[in-house]
């Protein structure tokens, strides 16, 4: 739909305007000098016109209309009848009340616009995800950077129209209300990136996390300018008069850009809840540190026994220095190899049907079944996907992923032969059962519960649910419906090849995960790691997006 | 000792050259539906026809910008009444349902949320014969 294509454009003039205007009012009410009325009409008329044009679009967009045209009867319902409708209303009414006020009442003015910046945040993402804090800090983000960047323009302007000492003074005071500004910005950005982003995979590999890096960096580059301004220009005023109107105007366009940023970070989902595509071909999986090998320490001590007692700031800073410098050589960071989809995870239940279609997809070509040779390096679900992806471009997604979870099976199982413990977390798949009281369920089901999955005979361990992988098995509390589940299970145990199952054992916690197998072992092995789980939770089980 | 390691990273770069294009492909496949959950239940088999039909999203709603709709097997829509918000629940739209035949039924969601986002998914049910 083209129109949904002019959504962020409306929403950033939108936010623009109101920026300025807001921002304006406050450097009339807190720096004192009346920016032009020409300007503060022009930023409320902008702000009306596109507060307008966001409902038309909105319309078009919730009632699905080919175009504008059609969409024209909806925009009162969108504007009275939606959240968002309301909150652009309010905001349009207090705009137009703070500029009638401007020049006599200013503060309450300025108050007034400030509050006009809030109204549209019950439509926000922070309002969606019900999250108070997060919500507090986007209020603070948003009032901070109204009045840092709405200054900005005004100041250009006072500093052009007032004599010297007029225009140092304000310069001073702007320059104290704006580093306070910043402050709060950096303080609600940081708490916003932390929340929204989904961490290193989010910040990277969405477009959210993109816009939020891009905003970052403008940041950086206006603090530079409002540097230069403060150190470099304002002590050589009457001189670099021009030269400092120039950079203000400098950070008056690098400040939209940031906006514009803002407008559309704040319409595109949250990395949190998207699918993160990795842009890089390695990823962390860890570091540690390497001890320093012992003339570097001693290095250390040099700049101390060349210093004189009374100059003793630049030997110890020095000291430090090299301290940093050899703590971060010391760091090792171990790199594996990584695709674009080594962060996301299936979008369907890991089950035993899906292992078992894997497993079955696996077969079907020579270069899938290559697959079947795991690679000493670690690999996530998602690796494996991309790996059956580029493998079998004619299977679809779904199909992918089956084989993925069943290659992530397997290879779980074999480490698990191999090292004794499984490399990461293992859920335990999902599989249809029939219990003794309340007939047909799912294994999913029954969480809260320690469960012992077995084929076979095994012993009772009290406190714990029997479930017999073996279909009508009279002694357990649960059986499997499906004999294949068997399969599944043997696999994720490391035992794929074996013909007779019967003895085999796996754990599963009440969040669960799988905590322990065993292969015909003593019953006592059982219990102990039974009793073991209780003592070592491991944490809510990973919800499957 | 070098050589599989080195093979992975060559695959994972090739899959970087290659992957652009492939990637736009998979993209909107692998996003998520919002569902929360439903009543029935996403691939539920009913014995009896419901009267309700029940759709919880992620995040709270706009009821009057959001719409369900309801298929037959055959991808005949159902007439339903427009939608409201579960007493109590801004995240839960509601629809009385007319009575069924036994069969398959598609429901289609397309929301809007308060955030002003819109998303759209459709999972299905099936009323057993009696
Ligand atoms: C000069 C600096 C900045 C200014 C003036 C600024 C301004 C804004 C404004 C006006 C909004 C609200 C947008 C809207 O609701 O339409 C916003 C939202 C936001 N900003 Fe900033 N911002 C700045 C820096 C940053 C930085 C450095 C980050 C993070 C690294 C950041 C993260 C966010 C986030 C996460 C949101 C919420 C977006 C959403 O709802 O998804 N901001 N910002
Ligand atoms: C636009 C802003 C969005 C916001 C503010 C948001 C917020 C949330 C919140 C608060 C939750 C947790 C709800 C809960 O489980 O109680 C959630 C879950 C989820 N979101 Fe989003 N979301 C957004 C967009 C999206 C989009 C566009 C998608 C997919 C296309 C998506 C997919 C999901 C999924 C799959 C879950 C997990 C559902 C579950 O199993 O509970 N989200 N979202
Ligand atoms: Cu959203």
């Amino acid at each position: 739909m083209v129109w949904d294509l002019l959504l962020v454009p409306a929403r950033v003039l939108h936010l623009g305007a109101s920026v300025s205007l807001a921002g304006a009012l406050v450097f009339h009410a807190a720096v004192a000098t009346l920016p032009s009325r020409r300007w503060l009409n022009g930023c409320l008329l902008v702000a009306l016109a596109a507060g307008l044009l966001r409902l038309l679009l909105l319309a078009v967009a919730f009632t699905g209309a080919d175009g504008p045209g059609a969409a024209l009867v909806a925009v009162p319902d969108v504007a009275l009848g939606s959240r968002i409708g309301q909150a652009l209303l309010v905001q349009s009414a207090l705009l137009l009340g703070a500029t009638a006020l401007a020049g006599w009442l200013s503060i309450l003015a300025a108050l007034l616009a400030l509050l006009a910046q809030l109204a549209p945040l019950l439509a926000s993402h922070a309002a969606a995800m019900q999250d108070g804090v997060l919500l507090v800090a986007l209020a603070l983000h948003v009032l901070a950077g109204s009045i840092w960047l709405g200054g900005l323009l005004p100041l250009w302007q006072a500093v052009g129209a007032l004599d010297l000492a007029q225009a140092r003074y304000v310069l001073l005071r702007f320059s104290s209300l704006a580093l306070a500004m910043v402050v709060v910005l950096a303080a609600t950005a940081l708490l916003q990136a932390v929340v929204m982003s989904g961490g290193l995979p989010g910040l990277l590999g969405t477009t959210h996390g993109l816009l939020m890096l891009g905003k970052a960096m403008l940041m950086l580059a206006l603090l530079g300018l409002a540097a230069l301004n403060r150190v470099v220009f304002l002590p050589r005023l009457p001189a670099h008069r021009t030269a400092l109107r120039r950079s203000i105007l400098a950070e008056a366009g690098l400040g939209a850009l940031v906006l514009a940023l803002a407008g559309w970070l704040a319409s595109v989902p949250p990395g949190l809840h998207e699918v993160p595509v990795w842009p890089l071909p390695w990823r962390l999986l860890g570091w540690g540190w390497v001890a320093p090998p012992g003339w570097a320490l001693a290095l250390l001590a040099v700049p101390l026994l060349a210093a004189r007692p009374r100059y003793l700031a630049l030997p110890l800073a020095t000291c430090v220095l090299l301290a940093l410098g050899g703590a971060a050589w010391g760091v090792r960071l171990d790199w594996v190899p990584a695709t674009p989809t080594s962060f996301q995870t299936s979008p369907q239940p890991f089950t035993t049907t899906a292992i078992l279609r894997g497993e079955a997809l696996a077969k079907t070509s020579p270069g899938l079944r290559a697959l079947l040779h795991p690679t000493p390096a670690p690999t996530t679900e998602g690796d494996l996907f991309w790996h059956a992806s580029l493998a079998a471009p004619a299977l679809d997604d779904a199909q992918r992923w089956d084989i993925a979870q069943f290659l992530y099976a397997r290879q779980a199982g074999l480490a698990l032969r191999e090292e004794g413990a499984w490399p990461a977390p293992m859920p335990a798949p999902d599989l249809a059962l029939v219990c003794h009281h309340g007939g047909d369920t799912r294994l999913s089901a029954l969480r809260g519960q320690v469960l012992r999955l077995a084929i076979g005979f095994a012993p009772t361990v009290p406190g714990t649910l029997s479930v017999s992988l073996d279909p009508g098995s009279p002694n357990a509390d649960c059986t499997a419906r499906d004999p294949a589940a068997r399969h599944a299970y043997a696999l994720l145990a490391g035992l794929g090849a074996e013909p007779r199952l019967d003895g085999l054992w796996l754990l599963v916690d009440g969040q669960g995960w799988l905590r322990g197998s065993g292969f015909r072992t003593m019953p006592d092995i059982l219990e102990e790691a039974a009793l073991a789980i209780g003592a070592t939770p491991l944490g809510p089980a990973r919800a499957h997006h | 000792m070098n050589r599989p390691t080195g093979r992975a990273a060559a695959v994972a770069m090739r899959g970087l050259l290659l992957g652009g294009g492939l990637l736009l492909a998979a993209g909107p496949a692998l996003a998520h539906a919002h569902l929360h959950s439903s009543q029935p239940a996403a691939d539920a088999v009913l014995a009896a026809a419901p009267a309700e039909l029940q759709v919880a999203l992620t995040e709270p709603l706009e009821p009057r910008f959001s719409a369900l709709e309801l298929r037959d097997a055959a991808g005949q829509a159902i007439a339903l009444p427009p939608p409201r918000l579960a007493e109590g629940d801004t995240k839960r739209l509601v629809v009385s349902l007319p009575p069924l035949q036994p069969g398959r039924y598609t429901v289609l969601w397309r929301v809007t949320s308060v955030d002003t986002h819109r998303t759209e998914g459709r999972f299905a049910f099936t009323i057993r014969q009696p």
